[in-house]
C-alpha cells in the first residue's frame, strides 16, 4: 500500500510537472489511481473562508471532471477568520474528518501541526522551486511542510502619482514628501495601527526593514531585544509624534485606511494589493491618479510581512492521498491562473508575475511579485495567537506615547518569552 | 373583592380633593412629563435613525455624515436577501428557535417558580441560587465542552443543540422573575376560587396567572429578544443556512473585499430584524392587556 | 429539566475539571492542580487579570448605576397613561431588541473619528484611540443598549401596585417624592433588585462591545476577553477554564454580597 501511495504521488507530481510545462487543462493529473477504500483515494470535502467571486467551484468542477472517482465537495466558511479557525478547532478536537481539506491562513498552520492535526505534506508535491520562499517557509514547521501554500500576499506602498513626482523609497524619502499632503491639506501616512492583527504585521514591517527580528528561526528563543527592534518601532513612533502619521490612524485596520485614501484624504498608504480595485472604480476620487510601489525602508525599499493562505490535508481524513492531489492541483498553474484572475487574489508562483495577460488587468503585479521575494513570514510558532498578542500591546503602548520604545521592546521581549513557553 | 382586581390592573383617573391646585400642579407636572418623554424617545431612537439612515445608504454614500439620506438607496436590503444569502430561511430560523425557547421557558419557569413561590420547603433558597449560579459562567468557557457532547449525540446543525442552551440560559432569569411577581399575588384568591369549586391548577390559571401577566409577559419579550439575539451558540452549532439563525447570518455578511465590513448591509440587517420584532411585541402586548382586565374583571 | 441541567452543568463540571491541567500541545494534558490558579492570581499574567477585573468592576458599577436611574425613570414614564404610549413602548423596545453584534458595529461606526459623533458634535476625538474615551463610548454604547431591560421589568413591577394605594396616600396628603419613596420604591424593590441583580450578572461578564469596539486595548480588558481570547484565541482550555472558574467566583461573591445587602429575598412574602 505504502508503495502504491508513492507510486500515486510520483504520477501526480509527474503530472502536475506536465501541467506546469503545458499549461493544458486535458492533462489527466493524478487521476491515474482507481477509487478504493484503503488507498486513501476517493470523494473530499474542502473548506474555504467565503468565496466573493465564484472562483472556488469554478476550480472545483474543474477537478471533478478531471477526477469523477475523487469528487471534491465544497464546504464555505464565514468570511471572518477567527470564525473559520473556530469551525477547524471544534471539528479537529472532536476528531471529526468533516474536513478533509482545510484552508489554513499561514498563521495557523504551525500551531495546527503541533496539535497533529495536519498531515505532512512532500515538499517534491508542494513545495516546488517556482514556489515563492517565503510562502514555503510560511507552511514549514519542524522541518516538515504541513501546508501547500496557495494563496499569498504583501502589503504595498500606495501613492497619489498626481501629487508625488517619484515615490519615496525609504522612510527619509517618505517623511520629507509629508510636505506635500501639508499643502494639499491631507494627512501623509498611514499603515494598520489599531490594536489587532495588522499591527503586528505593520510592526513586523518596521522592526524587521531596521534589521530585527522576533524570534528565532526555529522558533523556540525571542530575539526582539536588540537595538534594530527598537529603531524599527521607534519609526513609526517618531511619526506618529512628528504628525507624518495622523492620530486618527491609531484606530485604523485595513478598511478605514483604504477609504481615506480612496477618498482623497491621505497621500501614501500602507495597504494590501485589493485597495487597488476600488481605488480605480469608475467614480473613485483617484482613479488615475495613484500607483502602488514597494513598501519604504531604511535604506531601500522595505521588508513586507507575508499574509496568505495554505491548504492543509487534515489528520483525520479518510481520503489523504486524493487530498494531497488535490492541494497540489491547487497550486498548478492552470488553478493558480484562476486564483489571480476570478479571486484577484496573489498566487504563489513567481512565474505569474511575469505572465502578460495576467499584467493588463491588474498592473501592479511586477511590483507585487518583486515585494514577495523579499517578504518575511510572521514569526513561525505553535503559540502565534499569544506571540502577536504580545507584539500587539507593546508596539500599540509605544505608539500612542504611553511608554518608550525602549520600555515597549523590554517588555515585548519578556512577554513573548513567556508566549512561547 | 372585583372591584380590588379590577383597579389593579385598570387605571381609572384619579380623582383629586382640590380640582383647582391639582390642575395647575398637574400642568406643571404635565409639561415636564412631556419632557421627559421627548427626552427618552431622542435617548431611545436617535442610534436607530441613524441605523436606518445608514442603511438606506449605496456604497458611495455610506461615509458620508448626512443626517438624511438625499439619495436613498435599497442596495443594502436587495443585498441583505439576494444572491448566496439565504436571509428570509436565517428569520425562519431564528423564530422557530426564539418561539420555542419561549414556550418552553415559559411553561417551565411558570411551573418552576409556582412551586418556588407557593410551595414551603427547605432547599428553596438553594435552588434559586443554583439556578442564578449558571448565568455567573462565563459563556465562552462552555462553548467547547457543549460542542463536543451535542458532536457526539449528532446535534450539531439541528434546532435543539441552540434551543436547549438557550432555554437553560433563559431559566434563571424567567424563574426569578416569575418568583418575585408570584410572591407578590394576593393568594386569598386562590382559596376563594377553590371555595368556587376550581381545583387548585384552574385556580391558578384562572385566578391568580391574570393578575402575573404584567410579569409573565415581560419574561416572555426578555427570554424571546434574548434568543432571538443570542450569537455565540448559535455561530458554533449551526453549520449550514438549514438552521443558522439571522444573527450569524448577519454575521456571515460580507464586504466587496474581505477587509471590508459591509455595514450598510449589516444595518439593513439589523433593521429588518429589529422592526418586525418590535411590532410583534406591541400587538402582542396589546392583546395581552386586554386579556388581562378580562380575566381581572372575571375574577 | 433533567436536559436542561445536564446541558448546563455538564460543560461547567468540564471547564472547572479541565483547569486543574496544563496546556502543552500535544500529547495527554498533565495534571497541574492549582497552577493554573496561580499564574492568574499572582504569577506572570497577575497584573493584566487584576488589571481586566479592575476594568470589569468599574464598567459594571458604572454601567449599572447608570441604567437603573434611566431605566427607572422610563419606567415611571411609562407606566402612565397617555396619548402615544404604545410609540414610546416601542421606541423603549428598540435598543434592545437590536441584536448586540450589530449594536456594537454601529456604535463602532458611530465613535469612528470620522464618523456621525465626530461629525455631529464638530470635535476631533479619536474615540478608540484612548483610555477615557473608549471606556466612554463602551459606557454610552451599553447604557443605551440595556437600560430598556431595567426598565421593562421596573414598569412591570409598577404595574401591579394596586392605584388605591397612592390614593390613599394622596387623600393622606403625600407629595409627590413622598409617594414615590414610601409606596412606589419599596414596593418596586423585588423587580427592581431582581432587574440589577441580572444587570449585574451579564455585566461582569461583559464582551462584545468591547471586543468590536476597542478589541480590549486602551484599558478595556475585561475579564470575559481574558476568557476568550484564552481558550478560543490561544487554545489554553485549562488556563482559560481556571480564567472561567475565577470570573465565575468573582460573579458569585459579588451577587451573594448584593443579595445578602440589600435583601433580595424571593422566599418570604414582603410586608405590604
Amino acid at each position: 500500500m505504502r508503495g502504491r501511495r508513492d507510486l500515486q504521488i510520483g504520477i501526480a507530481t509527474i503530472g502536475i510537472a506536465v501541467l506546469a510545462l503545458s499549461g493544458c487543462s486535458s492533462a489527466k493529473s493524478g487521476s491515474s489511481a482507481g477509487a478504493s477504500g484503503d488507498s486513501g483515494v476517493g470523494p473530499i470535502t474542502f473548506a474555504s473562508g467565503k468565496d466573493l467571486t465564484g472562483a472556488m467551484p469554478q476550480l472545483i468542477a474543474k477537478w471533478n471532471d478531471l477526477h469523477p472517482d475523487q469528487k471534491v465537495t465544497f464546504i464555505e466558511l464565514s468570511a471572518s477568520p477567527d470564525d473559520q479557525r473556530n469551525s477547524f478547532v471544534q471539528d479537529l478536537q472532536a476528531k471529526s474528518s468533516k474536513y478533509d481539506v482545510l484552508w489554513d491562513d499561514v498563521v495557523w498552520t504551525a500551531e495546527f501541526a503541533a496539535h497533529g492535526w495536519l498531515e505532512p505534506l512532500d515538499p517534491a508535491q508542494v513545495g516546488g522551486s517556482d514556489v515563492l520562499p517565503a510562502a514555503k517557509a510560511s507552511a514549514t514547521y519542524d522541518g516538515k511542510m504541513y501546508g501547500a501554500p496557495f494563496m499569498t500576499n504583501a502589503g504595498l506602498l500606495y501613492y497619489r502619482s498626481d501629487l508625488v513626482p517619484k515615490p519615496p523609497t525609504t522612510w527619509a524619502e517618505l517623511e520629507a514628501d509629508c510636505s506635500i499632503a501639508k499643502a494639499h491639506n491631507m494627512d501623509c501616512y498611514a499603515g494598520q495601527f489599531n490594536q489587532y492583527e495588522g499591527l503586528t504585521v505593520n510592526a513586523a514591517e518596521a522592526i524587521n526593514d531596521f534589521g530585527g527580528s522576533f524570534l528565532s528561526a526555529d522558533g523556540k528563543s525571542v530575539t526582539v531585544d536588540s537595538p534594530q527592534a527598537r529603531a524599527g518601532l521607534q519609526q513609526l513612533v517618531d511619526m506618529f509624534k512628528n504628525g507624518s502619521i495622523p492620530p486618527a490612524a491609531i484606530t485604523y485596520q485595513e478598511s478605514q485606511g483604504a477609504d481615506a485614501f480612496t477618498s482623497g484624504k491621505l497621500l501614501f498608504l500602507r495597504n494590501w494589493p485589493y485597495v487597488y480595485t476600488a481605488g480605480s472604480a469608475d467614480g473613485s476620487a483617484i482613479k488615475g491618479k495613484f500607483g502602488m510601489t514597494l513598501l519604504p525602508g531604511q535604506n531601500g525599499p522595505g521588508i513586507s510581512s507575508l499574509g496568505g493562505i495554505d491548504l492543509g490535508v487534515s489528520a483525520y481524513s479518510k481520503h489523504k492521498t486524493t487530498a494531497k492531489n488535490w492541494v497540489a492541483w491547487m497550486q498548478s498553474p492552470e488553478a493558480q491562473k484562476v486564483l489571480v484572475s476570478v479571486m484577484n487574489q496573489a498566487s504563489v508562483l513567481k512565474s505569474l508575475y511575469t505572465d502578460s495577460t495576467l499584467i493588463a488587468t491588474s498592473p501592479y503585479l511586477p511590483t507585487l511579485g518583486q515585494q514577495l521575494l523579499t517578504a518575511n513570514p510572521r514569526p513561525v510558532t505553535p503559540n502565534y495567537n499569544a506571540v502577536s498578542l504580545a507584539i500587539q500591546k507593546n508596539a500599540y503602548a509605544a505608539l500612542k506615547g504611553n511608554v518608550s520604545v525602549d520600555a515597549a521592546i523590554t517588555q515585548m521581549a519578556a512577554d513573548l518569552k513567556q508566549a512561547i513557553q | 373583592m372585583s372591584t380590588t382586581t379590577m383597579n389593579r390592573t385598570r387605571r381609572p383617573l384619579t380623582t383629586d380633593a382640590t380640582p383647582a391646585r391639582a390642575a395647575r400642579r398637574r400642568s406643571l407636572a404635565g409639561a415636564w412629563f412631556y419632557v421627559a418623554i421627548a427626552l427618552i424617545v431622542v435617548f431611545c431612537i436617535l442610534p436607530f435613525y441613524w441605523m436606518i439612515v445608514s442603511s438606506l445608504k449605496g456604497p458611495r454614500d455610506i461615509l458620508d455624515n448626512q443626517l438624511i439620506p438625499w439619495h436613498p438607496s435599497l442596495v443594502n436590503y436587495e443585498a441583505v436577501f439576494g444572491g448566496q444569502n439565504t436571509f428570509a430561511l436565517a428569520l425562519r430560523n431564528s423564530g422557530v428557535i426564539a418561539g420555542s425557547v419561549t414556550v418552553i421557558a415559559l411553561v417551565l419557569g411558570i411551573t418552576a417558580s409556582y412551586a418556588l413561590a407557593r410551595l414551603t420547603f427547605r432547599a428553596k433558597n438553594a435552588i434559586l441560587a443554583g439556578f442564578l449560579a449558571t448565568s455567573m459562567f462565563p459563556g465562552v468557557a462552555i462553548l467547547t465542552p457543549l460542542f463536543q457532547l451535542f458532536a457526539n449525540y449528532g446535534w450539531i446543525d439541528t434546532y435543539r443543540a441552540m434551543v436547549i442552551p438557550d432555554i437553560s440560559f433563559a431559566l434563571p432569569l424567567g424563574i426569578w422573575i416569575l418568583t418575585s411577581f408570584f410572591r407578590e399575588l394576593p393568594w386569598e384568591l386562590e382559596e376563594a376560587a377553590r371555595i368556587d369549586g376550581c381545583t387548585p391548577i384552574q385556580a391558578f390559571r384562572r385566578v391568580l396567572l391574570p393578575l402575573a401577566m404584567p410579569g409573565v409577559f415581560t419574561t416572555a419579550i426578555l427570554v424571546f429578544i434574548a434568543a432571538w439575539n443570542e450569537f455565540m451558540i448559535a455561530n458554533s452549532m449551526s453549520q449550514t443556512p438549514a438552521s443558522q439563525p439571522v444573527t450569524v447570518a448577519i454575521a456571515q455578511f460580507t464586504g466587496v473585499s474581505q477587509y471590508d465590513q459591509p455595514f450598510g448591509t449589516q444595518m439593513a440587517a439589523g433593521v429588518i430584524v429589529t422592526v418586525p420584532l418590535v411590532i410583534v411585541v406591541l400587538a402582542f402586548q396589546r392583546k395581552i392587556v386586554s386579556g388581562l382586565t378580562a380575566g381581572g374583571l372575571k375574577g | 429539566m433533567m436536559v436542561l441541567i445536564v446541558v448546563i452543568g455538564y460543560p461547567i463540571g468540564e471547564a472547572i475539571v479541565r483547569s486543574l491541567f496544563g496546556d502543552s500541545i500535544g500529547g495527554t494534558p498533565p495534571f497541574v492542580g492549582l497552577s493554573n490558579y496561580v499564574s492568574a492570581l499572582s504569577g506572570y499574567h497577575s497584573k493584566e487579570f487584576w488589571a481586566s477585573a479592575g476594568t470589569t468592576y468599574f464598567f459594571t458599577a458604572v454601567t449599572v448605576t447608570l441604567e437603573t436611574l434611566i431605566g427607572f425613570g422610563m419606567a415611571l414614564v411609562m407606566t402612565r397613561a397617555f396619548r402615544g404610549r404604545g410609540l414610546m413602548r416601542a421606541s423603549v423596545l428598540v435598543p434592545w431588541a437590536i441584536p448586540t453584534a450589530v449594536t456594537a458595529v454601529l456604535w463602532k461606526w458611530s465613535f469612528d473619528p470620522a464618523g456621525i459623533i465626530n461629525a455631529v458634535t464638530g470635535s476631533h476625538i479619536v474615540w478608540t484611540g484612548s483610555e477615557w474615551p473608549s471606556r466612554t463610548a463602551i459606557i454610552i454604547a451599553d447604557t443605551w443598549k440595556t437600560s430598556p431591560f431595567i426598565a421593562l421589568l421596573i414598569l412591570a413591577g409598577l404595574q401591579v401596585i394596586p392605584e388605591e394605594v397612592y390614593e390613599a396616600a394622596r387623600i393622606d396628603g403625600a407629595g409627590a417624592w413622598q409617594r414615590f419613596r414610601l409606596i412606589t420604591l419599596p414596593l418596586v424593590r423585588p423587580a427592581l433588585l431582581v432587574a440589577v441583580l441580572f444587570r449585574l450578572l451579564d455585566a461582569l461578564r461583559m464582551y462584545d462591545l468591547p471586543a468590536i469596539l476597542t478589541n480590549g486595548s486602551n484599558g478595556t480588558t475585561t475579564l470575559s476577553i481574558l476568557v476568550v481570547r484564552a481558550t478560543l484565541s490561544q487554545l489554553k482550555p485549562g488556563y482559560g477554564g481556571a480564567l472561567s472558574t475565577l470570573t465565575f467566583v468573582f460573579i458569585f461573591v459579588t451577587a451573594f454580597a448584593f443579595v445578602r445587602l440589600l435583601g433580595v429575598n424571593l422566599v418570604e412574602r414582603s410586608e405590604k
